[in-house]
């Protein structure tokens, strides 16, 4: 099995659990929730919104700029 | 301000904005990566939403999940750095993509850098207006 393989396996294992997890969220099943719903706890207050902000900031320029 | 008004501005915000992000999208997509231009499109949005961040207060009495359900999302995150940052160590090549190369033949295209800015202006939306 080449290098590559191995890697886009991760990757897309790795995706594959971050949509199971989303899935099992929504389904209300625990300890899971939502993308959307685990952000807030980082949302919730200033420095939080701060810091997921600048990543998002990172992944667009990282993605789109560079 | 109370936390109903800074709702409903956020509600207000999302008013002009719905014509505004795709074409903000469509002309930002022209701009070919590794380029000036390409920075200062992604900073302008950036910079802006990092101000918007800053400035609203947190909506009082809202609802978070606990912490417990947190932690699947921060292990799935640490993963998915640890693995990209793997790649890159193992070579950040053909052979041995990182995310970023493998998401470079469709953002090499206008359509895909279309989509791109789209889902990317659509989160940032989103957090502002969370």
């Amino acid at each position: 099995m080449t290098a590559y393989l191995v890697i886009l396996g991760g990757f897309a294992g790795l995706l594959g659990a971050m949509l199971v997890v989303e899935l099992l969220g929504r389904a209300g099943r625990e300890p899971f929730r939502p993308a959307a719903r685990a952000l807030d706890v980082a949302l919730v207050s200033r420095t939080g919104r701060w810091v997921v902000c600048g990543i998002w900031l990172w992944i667009g320029f990282h993605f789109l700029a560079r | 301000m109370s936390g109903e008004q800074l709702a409903a501005r956020g509600v207000q915000v999302g008013r002009w904005d719905a014509p505004l992000i795709p074409l903000y999208a469509m002309l930002a997509a022209l701009c070919r990566p590794l380029t000036a231009p390409a920075a200062v499109v992604v900073l302008v949005p950036g910079a802006a939403l990092l101000a918007l961040a800053a400035w609203r207060c947190v909506p009082q009495g809202r609802a978070v999940c606990s912490r417990r359900s947190v932690v699947p999302w921060v292990v799935l995150a640490l993963l998915f750095g640890g693995w990209e940052l793997t790649a890159a160590v193992w070579g950040n090549d053909n052979a041995h993509p990182t995310f970023s190369l493998l998401l470079a033949p469709v953002l090499e295209t206008y359509p895909g850098r279309v989509v791109g800015w789209l889902v990317w202006l659509g989160v940032g939306r989103w957090l502002v207006t969370r």
